[in-house]
């Protein structure tokens, strides 16, 4: 019996499972739509799956674009929303400080490293940015990309495609302006 | 400048690069880079909404048992009465014509117990009453990525500032006042005090920030470590 099968009879470590593995692309194929709000969006993207988890069909590549899609339309909702609320006012003595002791050098670094590699995919545009982000980070084919865009899956790799040199182009010209790619 | 080499990568290696596949010798290094970074494994802050996504599975359940026991006793049940309350409106009407039977063998009567179609598609009704009482949704969320966020949900971590700022600037300057306008860097235009503060707020972010060379010594620093060959499968393994 896969994880999937098992939480859906019940089994809640299967559903940690679950959501481990599948979170973290989540949110970061979220922060890409949302941004900072990815989190929230994320969150009201779990209480659905679990509430609509037993009429799910599907194996684990499926479950995955379902996230997704859920995921997708939570964020849409939360964009619709936001429209009608004015951004509250933030400075910069709003930030906290930059992590300190417990924060190796090199986890923190990982972190800018992976945050900064989402930020670039999501400035393309957005629909080489959404394919791109859902292949790379929430590990979908190319069909179940179409499903979650509800496009073709030829119109996704063509997406993705265009996506990848637009980004190594960019990467070679940041790299020629006598910055250090790495 | 002089023309730009345009990186013509074939779409086999394209398709390669997609799938996390360790990406062959037609393969710009810090494209390849870039996607093992975008792909890396999850880290601790990622998974900080595990406590409320464990709470509503709990309760689901919890619903879904009771459902099977009472079925007037749960909120999905009172839902599917008012669907149901329509379908006898419909069974009224078709049943003066013989068409009962016919409703029914083609389901459009529902059952107590019937399951609810895939959610393929946005669900309509808002988060639950005591998944809200609970704030399980929003206890998630507040629990900050890394623990040093402030109470504001768009607080963004001066870390992220600085990837923000990077990325910003590996924009070409044609497309950066649009980059601008894309939701990731909105945390960026709001520390900065506007669009047109940004370059000078990333030039003072940068000049403080750590620099990209110690990565190297590192034990866990994995993104720039060659082609992306890391051991954790990109695709999330679900199977046990």
């Amino acid at each position: 019996m896969t994880a999937l099968h098992r939480a859906q009879a019940g089994d809640e470590e299967a559903f940690r499972g679950l959501y481990r593995a599948v979170q973290p692309g989540l949110l970061r194929y979220l922060r890409a739509l949302v941004g900072a709000d990815a989190e929230d969006v994320a969150s009201e993207t779990w209480l659905q799956v679990a509430r609509d988890l037993g009429s799910f069909r599907g194996e684990d590549d499926g479950f995955r674009g379902w996230v997704a899609t859920i995921g997708r339309h939570r964020a849409m909702d939360h964009l619709r929303k936001q429209q009608r609320r004015p951004s509250a006012a933030f400075t910069i003595d709003d930030l906290p400080e930059l992590p300190a002791g417990d924060d190796t050098a090199g986890s923190a670094l990982d972190r800018v490293a992976c945050d900064e590699a989402i930020a670039m995919i999501a400035a393309l545009p957005r629909d080489q940015a959404e394919a791109v982000l859902l292949r790379v980070v929430m590990g979908l084919d190319a069909e179940t990309a179409g499903q979650v865009l509800g496009k073709r899956a030829g119109a996704v790799r063509t997406a993705a495609y265009r996506g990848l040199r637009r980004l190594a182009t960019r990467l070679e010209q940041a790299g020629t302006r006598g910055r250090s790619p790495r | 400048m002089s023309i730009h080499r345009t990186h013509q990568i074939d779409r086999d290696t394209a398709e390669q690069l997609l799938r996390g596949r360790p990406a062959g010798s037609g393969v710009p290094e810090p494209l390849a880079a870039l996607l093992a970074a975008a792909s890396a494994p999850a880290r601790e802050h990622e998974l900080a909404g595990e406590h409320a996504a464990l709470a509503a599975f709990r309760e689901a359940r919890l619903d879904q048992m009771a459902g099977e026991r009472h079925p007037s006793m749960t909120r999905t049940a009172v839902n599917r009465l008012f669907s149901l309350r329509v379908a006898v409106a419909t069974f009224a009407a078709t049943a003066t014509l013989g068409g009962a039977a016919l409703a029914a063998s083609t389901g459009a009567l529902p059952t107590p117990l019937s399951p609810k179609a895939p959610a393929t598609r946005p669900a309509p009704s808002a988060p639950t009453p005591s998944a809200s009482a609970d704030g399980p949704g929003s206890q998630g969320a507040s629990t900050s990525p890394d623990g040093r966020r402030s109470g504001h949900p768009s607080a963004a971590p001066a870390s992220a500032l600085v990837g923000l700022c990077r990325a910003w600037q590996a924009q070409p300057a044609a497309n950066r006042e649009k980059a601008l306008e894309k939701p990731p860097f909105a945390p960026l235009v709001r520390a900065a005090g506007g669009e047109q503060k940004v370059p000078a707020y990333c030039a003072t972010v940068l000049a403080g920030a750590p620099s990209k060379e110690p990565k190297k010594a590192g034990p866990s620093s994995r993104p720039t470590e060659g082609p992306r060959s890391a051991p954790s499968p990109r695709r999330p393994e679900i199977e046990e």
